[in-house]
C-alpha cells in the first residue's frame, strides 16, 4: 500500500504504477464529484479522465503542504467541470439576484427558516437548487452534501475562505427569498 | 465561520438530488497515452524527426536528371519509351557485362602456358603429385582439360547475350533512392554514435576529459 507521498513520486517520475494507483484510488472520488453536475455518465467519465490527464501532466505543481491529494484532484475537477458546464450552458444571472440580496437577514433567522423539515419546502428546494448557477449548486454540494470545510472549498474553487462564507450567504439568502415568494 | 449551518432541508433537498446520480457503466480505465503526453520525448527519439527531415530534403533536392516527358493525351502519344529507359547513373546492362580487368580465361591461359613447361621433377615435389612420385595426380591430369574447356567458345545464347535486368520507371527508381539514401543516413548516424562512444571510451581510459567530437552530420 504506498502513500501518497510516494504515489506522488512515483507519478513525478512518470511512472505508469504510480500513475495506475493514483487514478485507481481517487476515480470513484473525483466521477461522483463531477457526475453530481454532469448527468451524462459518458461526459462524466470523460472529464474524470481529464482530470487525471491534467494532475499527471501536472503533477510538479502539487503541494503537499496545502493540501491532501484528494483536494487537488478535486480542484482540478472543478474547474474542467465548470469550464465543462459553460460551454454547455451559459450562466443566466436571473433579475431577482440584485433584489434579494439587498434584503438584510442574519444567519440565525436563515436558518431557521432552511430547517423546518417541511416536506414541501424540502420539494421545493430540490427545484430551486437545480435553477441555480452551476458554481453556486457545486458550492453547495462541497458544504452540504460533501460537508468539505470552507478552508477546503476555498482551496478547490480557488477563492478566499471569507469571500467565499459571503457568497454562501447569499445564495441561502437567495434560496429563502424565492422560497417566500413560492409560498 | 468553522460552524456549520444545518440548514436541514437544504442539505435533504441536496441529499435528495443526488439519490439517483447515475453509476460508471464501466470500470473506468487510465487513458492510454497519459504516460506518454507526462513524459518527455525520449533522447534517442530526437534524431528521428531529424533525419525524417533531412529525407524529405534530400528527396526533394535530388537531381532528377532527365526529366519524364510530360504526359501528352494518349491520342497525340500513347506511350513514350523512353519514360522506361534506365535511370543513367546505374547502367544497368554495362555493369553486367565481363570486365577486362577480371580476365578469367587470360588467367588460366597463362597458367596452362606455365604447366606443360615444368619439369616432371618439379611436378612432382609439388603437393599436387603423387606420393610414390608415379604418373600424375588426378588434379594435375585435369588441369590441360580445364584450359582446354576455357579456350572453347561460349554458346551466343549462353554467354554473349547480355542479361537482361528489369527496367525501374522512374517513380519507383526514386523511391529506390530515396531508400537508399535513408539507409546511408542510418549508417553514418549509427557510425557517428560508435565513434563517440570511442572517443568517450578512450578518454576514460587514459583518464582524460572525453573531448567534444565534431559533428559528423548536423541535423
Amino acid at each position: 500500500m504506498q502513500t501518497e507521498k510516494q504515489i506522488v513520486e512515483s507519478v513525478r517520475k512518470g511512472e505508469r504504477e504510480g500513475q495506475d494507483e493514483m487514478f485507481r484510488r481517487f476515480v470513484n472520488q473525483v466521477f461522483c464529484m463531477i457526475v453530481k453536475q454532469v448527468p451524462d455518465v459518458m461526459d462524466a467519465q470523460e472529464l474524470t479522465q481529464d482530470t487525471f490527464l491534467k494532475a499527471f501532466r501536472h503533477i510538479d505543481r502539487y503541494d503537499a503542504r496545502q493540501s491532501s491529494l484528494s483536494t487537488w484532484l478535486c480542484r482540478i475537477a472543478y474547474r474542467l467541470t465548470l469550464d465543462f458546464l459553460k460551454r454547455r450552458r451559459p450562466i443566466v444571472v436571473s433579475i431577482e439576484d440584485s433584489s434579494v440580496w439587498q434584503t438584510d437577514i442574519s444567519d440565525e433567522e436563515l436558518e431557521t427558516a432552511l430547517s423546518t423539515g417541511n416536506e414541501q419546502r424540502i420539494e421545493k428546494l430540490q427545484e430551486l437548487v437545480q435553477q441555480l448557477p452551476n458554481e453556486e449548486q457545486m458550492l453547495l454540494t462541497f458544504y452540504y452534501f460533501d460537508d468539505l470545510p470552507l478552508k477546503e472549498i476555498a482551496y478547490i474553487t480557488d477563492a478566499d475562505p471569507k469571500a467565499l462564507a459571503v457568497r454562501l450567504y447569499r445564495i441561502r439568502r437567495k434560496l429563502y427569498k424565492k422560497l417566500k415568494i413560492e409560498s | 465561520m468553522n460552524e456549520k449551518f444545518k440548514d436541514t432541508d437544504l442539505r435533504e433537498a441536496l441529499r435528495r438530488n443526488y439519490a439517483n446520480v447515475p453509476e460508471m457503466r464501466t470500470p473506468l480505465q487510465l487513458p492510454r497515452g497519459g504516460e506518454a503526453k507526462t513524459r518527455p520525448m525520449r533522447r534517442w527519439l530526437y534524431p528521428i524527426p531529424a533525419i525524417a527531415a533531412s529525407i524529405l530534403i534530400a528527396f526533394l533536392l535530388w537531381p532528377k536528371g532527365e526529366k519524364a516527358p510530360i504526359a501528352q493525351p494518349e491520342t497525340q502519344q500513347p506511350v513514350v519509351a523512353e519514360v522506361h529507359e534506365p535511370h543513367k547513373s546505374y547502367e544497368p546492362r554495362e555493369s553486367y557485362e565481363p570486365r577486362e580487368s577480371y580476365e578469367p580465361r587470360e588467367s588460366y591461359k597463362s597458367r596452362e602456358s606455365r604447366q606443360p613447361q615444368q619439369p616432371a621433377a618439379e611436378a612432382q615435389n609439388t603437393p599436387l603429385a603423387t606420393r610414390e612420385g608415379q604418373g600424375e595426380s588426378p588434379l594435375v591430369e585435369s588441369l590441360p582439360l580445364l584450359a582446354e574447356a576455357q579456350n572453347t567458345p561460349i554458346p551466343e545464347e549462353l554467354g554473349e547475350s547480355p542479361v537482361e535486368l528489369p527496367v525501374l520507371p522512374p517513380e519507383r527508381q526514386a523511391l529506390v533512392d530515396m531508400f537508399l539514401a535513408e539507409e546511408a543516413l542510418q549508417v553514418a548516424y549509427m557510425q557517428q554514435e560508435q565513434t563517440k562512444e570511442l572517443r568517450a571510451f578512450t578518454a576514460g581510459l587514459e583518464g582524460k576529459e572525453p573531448e567534444t567530437s565534431h559533428l559528423i552530420i548536423a541535423f
